[in-house]
């Protein structure tokens, strides 16, 4: 599904026009992003969490060099699935 | 470590961000939640644009253990949600770490252990002043004399034989800048032939020194400047060990893997495959002014070219990818001339 069938379909729901909806969407995805690059996690209820935490440097082995090479740190996003997700995919 | 922010904290920086009601945010946010969830249970799958994309995973069964009592248990099959995150999330996450690359391990390995030894003794007199220099200086300490003993040694067997008296007034000056390509090569030898006699071995290294202090006598005399210690290594023939790639060989001689298009642009012609090493060829080292971490202008117009060099390489070698690559590389490089 594409952001404009989603876009088509959340403005009919919330009798909203296409215009703003996609307004509020943008704005949504902006701070979601924000909060993540500032390092705060937070829940979005029935999906499930998410943080951004630092993967720490570690040694690796790279196959096509054949050579062991250092991993710089790097800060990765995680997901965590929520309970009532969970359950929900449980009963299909 | 990570605070947590708030449902409610979102609406109403929502609210707030789009000007729309907090009632309209509140339910905006819900409609997308529950949209995506739609969209998992009847697809498998979601994604919200520029944010990332959730996939349901099928879990296999697995034995497990009891985390309290450490009894033994079947984890049944199940679900789970997968996330994975857009480049443009990646990318904004990662900002502060961006610039960082990976890099070559230096210990642990013998072979690495060993060719990082020269590099030090060339970097440490320029940085005197380094922490690591009582290390060094009985590297060195150790190093020197061993090597100075060889080379008489060999000067002394072999002068009757060879035009000589060039070669004997050389002797003082060459050992702290000659030393870290004899030892390499004869390491190197050691390593590939350990059952190669001595006999064979010493002929070998008489015959790769003794044309390398005439060349450089001669680049000396041309120049008409004083010679830096770190110019020592121009053009010694780096002899390329097995599984060696041109940026291990970089990272060894330069102290930086990104330079290794010096060496391809010296060695290599634009209709080779830059991914390929010609592992017989013994390579000719470009020489740099400054060192990785103070490059001169020169050396970043060197830099560029090789990088544009490598680009077309890697054109010529149907890796439209990698060719991209190296002509941002050369063009970060002409960059910094400015």
């Amino acid at each position: 599904m594409t952001k404009a069938e989603v876009l088509k379909k959340l403005a009919s729901d919330l009798d909203l026009t296409q215009a703003e909806t996609e307004d509020l969407y943008d704005h949504f995805v902006e701070g979601l992003t924000l909060l993540l690059s500032k390092n705060k996690g937070f829940t979005l209820p029935g999906l499930g969490s998410f943080k951004a935490e630092v993967r720490e440097k570690h040694k690796s082995y790279n196959p096509h060099y054949e050579q062991m090479m250092w991993i710089p740190p790097k800060k990765v996003v995680h997901f965590n699935q929520s309970s009532t997700l969970k359950d929900e995919l449980k009963e299909d | 470590m990570s605070e947590k922010v708030t449902y409610g904290e979102i609406v109403d920086a929502l609210a707030r961000k789009s000007g729309q009601s907090k009632q309209k945010s509140e339910a905006f946010t819900k409609a997308l939640i529950a949209e995506i969830k739609y969209e998992l249970q009847e697809n498998g799958k979601a994604s919200i644009t520029n944010f990332g994309s959730f996939k349901v995973k099928e879990v296999d069964e697995r034995q497990g253990q009891n985390p309290q009592t450490g009894e033994p248990i079947t984890i049944p099959a199940h679900k789970r949600v997968s996330f994975s995150p857009y480049k443009a999330l990646r990318e904004r996450v990662n900002a502060k770490y961006a610039h960082l690359e990976t890099r070559l391990v230096k210990e642990g390995n013998s072979t690495s252990e060993k060719k990082s030894q020269p590099k030090e003794d060339r970097k440490k007199p320029v940085a005197a002043n380094s922490k690591g220099m009582s290390t060094t200086t009985m590297v060195l300490g150790i190093l020197v004399p061993a090597v100075v003993l060889i080379l008489v040694a060999l000067l002394l067997l072999f002068d009757p034989f060879g035009s000589g008296n060039t070669e004997t007034s050389s002797v003082p000056m060459p050992p702290a800048t000659e030393m870290p390509a004899q030892t390499e090569s004869a390491e190197t030898e050691q390593e590939t032939e350990p059952e190669g006699t001595s006999q064979q071995e010493q002929p070998e290294t008489t015959s790769s020194s003794s044309p390398e202090t005439t060349t450089e006598e001669q680049t000396a005399e041309i120049d008409n400047q004083p010679v830096r210690v770190e110019s020592s290594d121009v053009e010694i023939d780096y002899r390329v060990n097995q599984n060696e790639w041109y940026w291990v060989i970089a990272e060894n001689i330069y102290g930086n893997a990104q330079f290794w298009p010096l060496l391809f642009q010296q060695n290599q012609s634009v209709d080779d495959d830059p991914d390929q090493v010609n592992a017989s060829l013994g390579l000719i080292v470009p020489e740099l002014e400054g060192n990785s971490d103070n490059l001169s202008e020169a050396d970043l117009q060197k830099l560029a070219t090789a990088a544009r060099m490598v680009s077309e390489a890697y054109q010529n070698a149907n890796k439209p990818y990698k060719a991209e690559a190296y002509a941002r590389l050369a063009a970060k490089w002409e960059r910094e001339i400015q």
